[in-house]
Formats: C-alpha cells, structure tokens, sequence
C-alpha cells in the first residue's frame, strides 16, 4: 500500500526515546495557525519554492506555464503548478524542491530499517509522524505492523482527530502515541485550529481506556492558548488522567516554521517568541496537575 | 681532542671529540656534553626539573640541530672559527641524511607531485619511557652490558647506550645540585617541600628505582624532556603502580604537575584504559584522575586516546562524556575490538595487541615493543581517479606518473573504468611502498637513537638500533587522504557516463581538463548529487567499500624494510586542505583550486546530509579491521545536544552501535555553527574555541582559514 509522506527523517532524538527514524506524511485535518510543518497540511504533492535562495538564472523557465519570467524577475504562479518536479531537476540552487513522495510502505520500511542498530543500543524505533498519520490509516497501519514484525517499535504523533478504529488498531501493536493537546476551551481549539477539540478529547480517552502508552504534547503559542484560564483548564485535564499518561510535555513555539510556510505560499504567522520564561512559568501552572511535566528541548 | 675558543656549543664539541666513526656514538656524546653543560632549570610551580631548550639541543638524533646550531651561530660573527671546524666536522655526517639518494626516477617523480609522501621525518615512537623510572639506570645499565655480552663486535652501539644513561645521572646529579642551591633562599612551605622531594628524587633515582609518584614524576618529565617530548603511552597503566602507593594530595598535585607540563611542551598523545588479551577492563583510579583533569582543564595537548571494549564500565563511558561535552575534543575513543583485530592480522598476538598506544596524531605502536607508528607515509588516494582519466597523467600537472590503463574513452562498461582505476592504485602502492622502505632503509643509516634503542624490547637483545630493524615490531603504516572525494567521483562516473548516459567520459574528460569550464552544468550535477558517500546509498558504500578492502588489503601483502608489514590509517590532522591543492579537478565537483577534502574516513565536509547514523553507517561499508594505523572519524555535534538531556544517552547509542559493529575510532567536536561562523569575524571572542581537526585539537581561531572552513562545512550533526 502506498504512503505520501515528505520527509524521512533519521536521527530523531525528540520524537519518543531513544535514536529513531520519522517518517512525515502528508494531509492534516487541522489548520493550525503556528504550523511548523506547513508543508505537510496538504495531502498531494507540492513544490517548495524558496525565492530568498533563487538566483534568477532561469534554467527552470519554459518546461510549464507555472514559471515565466516578467521583467527580468522569475514569477511562480502556484495555480497552475502541477508539481511535475521538471524545475527542481534544473535548479542548481536548490530553491525549488519537490515536496511529497508516494512509496509503496515496504520501500519506507527499507529506509527505516536502516538504522536498527541504533534502535537497538538506545530503545529507539519508528515514529510516523505528519500532517496527520490518520489522514492514510491504512497505509499506516501496514507499515506499524511491517516494523512490528521486524522488530522495529513505533511511535505516533499524532493530533487526535482521526477515526477512533484507527487509534485503536495501532494501540492495539503497540504503538506509543505522542498526543497533541492543543487547548481544552472548546471555542477558542476552533479558532486556533479549524476544529472543535471534542473527538480529539473522546479519542485520548478511548486509547487510555485500551491501556495505551501515551505521552501528552502542549504546544503553547503566547496570545493564543496560554492564558491563565487556558492553563488553569489543561491542569485539570491534566489531572483527571493523572497516572494514565506517562508525562506530559510543553512544546514552546519555534521559528523553524516561519520561511517555510511563505515556501509553500501559506500566511506566515508572527507571534511573540516564547522565551525561558514562559515556558517556566507555563510549567509552574501545569504541575499542580499531578503529572510529571517536561520542557521539549531543555 | 680539537680546542674551541668558545664554550658556545656543548654539543657539537662532545659529537666532534668523540674518537668513534659511530654517528650513535657521536650523537650520545654530544648529549653527555650537554647535559654536563647545558642551561637546566627547576619550575617552581609545577616543582619539576626541566631543560631549557634554546640551549641544550637534545632531540630524538641530534641530526635536526645542526642546522639549528649553524644559525645561533650567526649571531656570534666572533666565533667564526669554531663555527668553521663544526661545519668541517658536522656537516658531512648531515649530507649522508638525505632520502633522494635513496630514491630511483619514478619515485622520485612522484615524490615530487606531492600525491605521495613518505620519509619526511623522523616520526614518532612510543619507548618505555618508564623504565627509568621503574628500574633506574643502574639495572639497565647491567642490562646493555648483559647484551654486549651476547652480541660480540657491537661495542659503538652498546656504549652509546651506555653514554644515553650517563645522561641521566649527569642530568639527576645536577638536579639534585640545583635543588639544595633554590632551597638556600626559600622559605615557602611548599616551594621548600618541592625542592625536597627533587632532593630526596634524585638521591636515589634515577640509579635506583622511584619509590613513589611525585619522584616517578619527576623522574619521567626528564626522560620525555631528553627524548624530544613524544608520546607518553599508556599512562593511567604504567603510572599505576607508582599511584597507588600515593598519599592522595602528594599524587594528586603531581599529576597536575606533569599535566601542565605535557601542555606546556605541547606533548603528543596519551592512551588511558582499554582491555588485556583477556578484555578484562584496565581502567583504574588514575584513569578516572586523568579524565577530571582534563574535564577541569579544557587543555588540547596532550591528545588524550581513550580505548574502549565490550567490558568498558558505564562509569568510564561516562566520564569520558563529561569530557567531550564541555568541547575540549577529548579524548578521542578507540575500539579495542577493531584495533586489537587490526594488529593480530599483522601477526601481533593478543598479549601484545592489547597493549597498543597512540602516537602522534593518532598513530598506533606497541608501547616499548614496536617501531610503526611513525606515519612512514602518505597518499592522495583520488589520484588515481586522476590517472585513470588521463591515461597515467596528472590532471593537475600533466605529468606522466601512473599507469597506461588506456584511453578511457575506450571503456565501455563502468567494471572496466573501475578496473584501470584499481589497477593505478596498485602501481601507487607500489610506488609509496617503495618510497617508504627507502625512506626506512635511509633512516636506519643514518638516524641513530641510542635512548630508544635502549627502552624498546628487542634492540638491546639484537644489538640493533630502534631506527635498524631493532623493535621486535616493524611494521609500516600509510596514510590513506582524500578517500570520500575518490568514491564521489567514481560514484558520479558511474552513474552520470554508464547508468544514465547523461555525459559520456569523452566530455568528463574534456571537462576535466577545462577544470570545469564550458560544463557548468556538468559542474552543478556532479557537486550536488546526492550519490555522495556519508548518506547510507547502498550504490556509493559498495564503492566505497570495494576501494577501502581492495587497498587495504593489497597493503597488508607488502613487506616494510623494517621486517614487518604496511596497514592504513587515516588521519588526516590539519594537512586535509595542502593534500587538497595536490588534486586536479575531479569528478566529485572538486575545481583544481579548491582544497576542501574530507578530513577522516567520513564524507566530504557539507556532503553528509542524512545525519549521523547515516554517515557512521556508510563507513562501516568496509571492513576496519584491516587498517592497522588509526580509522578516525570525526562527529561534529551541536553544543545543544550535549546540554539536553537525552544527549548522553544518544552519544553512547551512537558509539556502542558504531562500535559494536567494529568501527575503529569517534572523535567528537561539541560546538556550533554560529560560534564558529562568529569565530571568524571575532576571533579574539572565541580564543577558547577547540575544535576536533581530524585526529587532532586545536584552538578554532588558530588554524587557518581555509581550515577553518572545512570544520564550518563539516555537516553540523544537529538532532531533528
């Protein structure tokens, strides 16, 4: 079965324990505003297009209707792109890339088992990763079963907001799911990311009724879900599945996705940076919860 | 007996007026003179006896020296006339040292080119230095004698070792002199208690044996001091005994005291811990001291070798990651399972395979036992790509150095390229090898080490030199550059001329010669694909795994003038950008004038993009077992992995997986790029910045620009 993913990623050292491979698919159901993986959002393949690396040289001109030259400046119309991939082929400057591939699981797998070694000497494994994992439930629970059956272990990460049977098919091989909580206030999950959080919520349940290993991910945006009422409300989250997730840790906004989202021609969006601070002091609202509460990164 | 008028040269008169025709002999006699007569001084700080260099010219021969002595001599018009019977009596002894004698027309050729080099030096070995210290003079003494007995006929040889003891107790007996002079006028408890323990030292040793640590010490930093300052060994095991027998705060401050000494004098390497034959660990308290002080001090001399095995402790692995993680590059980890494996196919059995040093940049020998680890040579190894372009030319001089393997143009498979290619890096073995055995016949005439020759097993038995065939292990180790830009650029032929058709080797050829010029897409194809080796591509590793085994193995057959075997390693130390320069323009994108190479067995600075898993996978595509001579590879890590908290764990999976799978050796750099990048523009910000250049530290803002570059290049192994 294939899989669309955009990246495979080694050497992860921050997506589950130990050394491990990700695998980033394509297609989310959310449309956060902070996204720092912009180009995972849609499921079909798109091409990322950096201008600041572009040196004009107009190799890639000519092939489509997408890229012409107006004034002596290179100009891209994403409209008529059907990422057919002929400019980055010409692009010595790497500016135009391909984003997305479609590969049969067993080839994903191949490159995933490249690094069993390391998996074995730190405990690492496989964590499929997005966009959303459940946007391509089928395609990947085959690839979870195919590095169960090799030996490789998996995580998700995931945002909830998928069918429950999918959820409980990977709980049921083992998978350790990494769960996004991005807010509890019902109104304000809506506005932040295109959903209401109810299934979301339903399905962190059901996993934890079915006994799965889970680890809670908050990512907080200053001026978005950290106010005192937003925390106040997580706390209690919390603190109702205190015992029932291994820990729970905060994921301060970073940079990373900023270049990226105006490379895929999406709305770039500015916030306030979180510094040391906020992250403390986001920590110091949450531990009351009774859950043991990290700092991604630190 | 000649009169001088001057007492300038202490040295040259001892060598002059002894009535030997043995250059040994001379040598020795020379540095008896010295130590009668030389300036020696006692560091009130560190409480150690030393000898002050700008005047007493003691060096591995005395050879170097002359040259040295003939300028200081400049300075003293007044003299001429000595300086005329030194250069009458000196100079033809100098002439004799020269390799071209040795040499015949097609090495000498390719000496010439720079590709290949060999004999440039006299090189480095790793004596028991400690026998001093342990059985003092007196019983080694007894032992030269014991030997002149057996080996009739020898006696110049045997009474140079003779004379390079006469050194020691002259040196000991000034010492002591010097010693009772200081403590006249010093009242300081402590100064008092340091020159007391030199007294006391020396009203023994070195005749007799050192009794505890603080006079083993002082005894060892004379014998280092003598030898020229190479490499101590295998400390943490010789020193031990002396340890333990320590009060705590005594062993404690004279361990600092030769620390900062080894830095001072910019010693080279030295080995802690590791396993015997029976890989039980050999880690000890004075391991664990040595990595404290190391993790305190931040110093980049000496080059601190760490061995590693299936037994070593956690809390040994531990230590050693406290050290790297504060960016001092040290020590560099060594596998034993590899390195022991390495040196019982040259036929050295497990006893003494695992009591293997580093030396040098990261050289192997067997510590008192062996002369081998003293780089004998060099090759460029992507000449020979160069060759198999050009028929047997160099691209980047034209000159006719390699095989006819024939127009490459004629090739119509990607197996017969590669088949001219090995065939031209056989007839460059052929050539280095014989370079090397001429540089070690040249070497044997004409270099004498009486010291050596006195603390390495099996000179004294055979009444042989250390330099002539005297160490019971003689084996030659050659040094492999440019080893990924090689498997690059027969990556790229591979598949840009036979698999896809995309240019054919008339136009790589054309390209080659035009260094790129009129192929500027040529150009851009080959420097960014993604066929580069570092990235775990099955169709690059088995390249590179075919050239690795294939020249590893041709090496292994060819026997040193020494009576051993050669083995490679790779180390490519600071000269990765000079041996750069010697390349023409090559299939990997390399431009004639460029001179970024790998700078250890991993990738091309900037080609590794998949990560650190993926580069340590690619260099396990070969077997390193077979180099007997130190596989570096350099990890460079984002300071923010070490500071996190996963980052030890991830540094010891990385290492374990490596190793367990027989990779021979990790050194890891902690910093990153932006420091570097900052280094550049604000050195004086940065003075403390160290960074790993292949098997070697060096402050960032010293090494050159255009080295500089290369370790900014050097893919940053950041986690996602």
């Amino acid at each position: 079965m294939n899989l669309t993913y955009f990246n495979i990623q080694r050497f992860c050292i921050h997506d589950g324990p130990g050394i491990r491979t990700t695998v980033f698919l394509k297609g989310c159901p959310l449309n956060c505003l902070w996204c720092h993986n912009p180009e995972s959002k849609s499921r079909k393949t798109e091409m990322i297009y950096y201008t600041s690396k572009c040196t004009g040289c107009g190799r890639c001109i000519g092939f489509c209707d997408a890229r012409s030259i107006v004034d002596g400046h290179i100009v891209y119309d994403r409209s008529k792109c059907t990422a057919c991939g002929k400019c980055a082929g010409r692009c010595f400057a790497s500016a135009v890339r391909v984003c997305g591939k479609t590969e049969d699981t067993s080839d994903i797998l191949a490159e995933v088992k490249k690094d069993v070694p390391f998996y074995k000497t730190s405990g690492g494994g496989m964590t499929v990763s997005g966009g959303e994992p459940s946007m391509q439930a089928d395609g990947v629970l085959e690839l979870i079963r195919a590095a169960k059956e090799s030996g490789i272990s998996s995580a998700m990460e995931t945002c909830g907001f998928g069918s429950p049977d999918f959820f409980r098919e990977a709980a049921a091989l083992g998978t350790l799911f990494l769960y996004d909580i991005k807010g509890v206030d019902r109104e304000k999950h809506k506005v932040n990311t295109g959903v209401y959080p109810d299934r979301i919520h339903e399905n962190l349940d059901m996993l934890i009724s079915a006994g799965a290993e889970i680890i809670i991910r908050m990512p907080l945006i200053p001026g978005k879900n950290d106010s005192e009422s937003d925390l106040s409300l997580l706390s209690d989250f919390l603190a109702a599945r205190k015992d029932l997730i291994r820990y729970a840790e905060i994921m301060p906004y970073h940079e990373l996705g900023r270049d990226k989202n105006a490379a895929v021609g999406r709305e770039v969006y500015d916030p306030i940076l979180p510094g040391k601070q906020f992250s403390h002091s986001w920590k110091d609202s949450l531990t009351g919860s009774g859950v043991e509460i990290r700092i991604s990164g630190e | 007996m000649i009169e001088f008028k001057t007492k300038l040269e202490p040295f040259a008169r001892g060598f002059i007026n002894c009535e030997s025709d043995y250059f040994g002999k001379k040598c020795a006699a020379g540095w008896v003179q010295q130590a009668k007569e030389g300036n020696i001084k006692i560091n009130m700080r560190t409480g150690l006896c030393t000898i002050d260099n700008d005047s007493v010219l003691f060096n591995y021969t005395g050879l170097w020296c002359f040259d040295e002595l003939k300028d200081e001599f400049k300075d003293h018009p007044e003299d001429k006339e000595d300086l005329d019977i030194i250069a009458k009596e000196i100079e033809p002894w100098t002439q004799k040292h020269n390799l071209s004698r040795y040499l015949n027309d097609l090495e000498s050729r390719n000496y010439c080119e720079g590709h290949i080099t060999g004999g440039y030096w006299e090189g480095h070995a790793v004596p028991d230095f400690v026998d001093v210290c342990r059985y003092g003079t007196d019983y080694l003494r007894e032992k030269i004698e014991a030997n002149r007995a057996l080996n009739p006929g020898k006696d110049d040889f045997y009474d140079s070792c003779i004379l390079s003891m006469d050194v020691f107790d002259i040196l000991g007996e000034r010492y002591r002199n010097l010693a009772k002079e200081y403590l006249k006028n010093r009242t300081d408890p402590e100064e008092v208690e340091k020159l007391n323990t030199i007294i006391r030292t020396f009203d023994h040793a070195p005749q007799r044996p050192c009794r505890d640590f603080a006079e083993a010490v002082i005894v060892l930093v004379m014998v280092l001091c003598v030898d020229g300052n190479d490499s101590p060994g295998y400390f943490d095991q010789y020193m031990y005994d002396f340890w333990k027998v320590t009060d705590s705060d005594i062993r404690r401050k004279y361990l600092d005291a030769i620390w900062e000494y080894f830095h001072e004098t910019r010693i080279w390497n030295l080995t802690i811990a590791g396993s015997d034959e029976n890989w039980n660990d050999m880690s000890n308290d004075l391991t664990y001291a040595i990595l404290d002080i190391v993790t305190e001090k931040k110093y980049q001399t000496p080059n601190l070798t760490a061995r590693l095995h299936r037994n070593s402790p956690k809390k040994l692995i531990e230590a050693i990651y406290r050290s790297l993680a504060t960016g001092c590059g040290l020590p560099g980890i060594y596998n034993d399972e590899a390195v022991c494996v390495a040196l019982e196919r040259l036929g050295i059995p497990p006893v003494d395979s695992h009591r293997y040093v580093m030396n040098g940049c990261n050289q192997i020998d067997i510590q008192g036992k062996s002369h081998m680890g003293l780089e004998d040579g060099e090759v460029i190894m992507a000449k020979a790509v160069e060759f198999t372009l050009f028929n047997g030319e160099s691209g980047k001089t034209g000159n006719k150095l390699g095989l006819e393997t024939g127009d490459p143009t004629t090739f119509e498979s990607f197996d017969e390229f590669y088949d001219a290619f090995t065939k031209q890096m056989d007839y460059m073995i052929n050539v280095i090898v014989g370079i090397c055995n001429a540089a070690q016949k040249e070497q044997a005439d004409n270099i004498p080490g009486p010291l050596r020759s006195v603390l390495i097993e099996g000179c004294l038995e055979k009444g042989l030199e250390y330099k002539n065939r005297g160490p019971i292990y003689g084996h030659g180790q050659i040094l492999i550059q440019a080893f990924a830009e090689t498997v690059d650029s027969l990556a790229n032929i591979k598949k840009y001329v036979y698999d896809d058709k995309r240019y054919t080797m008339a136009e790589v050829v054309d390209a080659m010669h035009k260094d790129y010029v009129g192929y500027d897409e040529m150009y851009h194809t080959f420097k960014n694909s993604e066929m580069k080796f570092g990235n775990d591509i099955e169709y690059v590793d088995s390249i590179a795994r075919d050239v690795m085994d294939h020249f590893n193995s041709e090496l292994l057959k060819k026997p040193t003038y020494r009576g051993g075997f050669y083995s490679s390693g790779c180390s490519p130390f600071v000269n990765a950008p000079g041996a750069g320069r010697k390349l023409g323009t090559l299939p990997n994108g390399l431009k004639t004038d460029e001179c970024l190479i790998a700078d250890s067995i991993g990738a091309t600075p900037g080609c590794d993009t998949h990560g650190p898993t993926a580069l340590l996978n690619s260099c396990l595509s070969f077997d390193q077992t077979l180099p007997g001579s130190g596989f570096i590879l350099n990890l460079k890590f984002d300071r923010a992995i070490f500071n996190s908290s996963e980052g030890e764990e991830v540094f010891e999976s990385l290492l374990k997986s490596y190793f367990d799978r027989k990779g021979q050796m990790v050194t890891a750099t902690v910093v990153s790029r932006e420091e570097l990048l900052d280094a550049q523009i604000h050195p004086e910000d940065h003075r403390d910045l160290i960074v790993r250049v292949g098997g070697y530290c060096d402050y960032f803002v010293n090494i050159s620009k255009s080295l500089q570059e290369n370790v900014i290049a050097r893919t940053s192994h950041c986690g996602a």
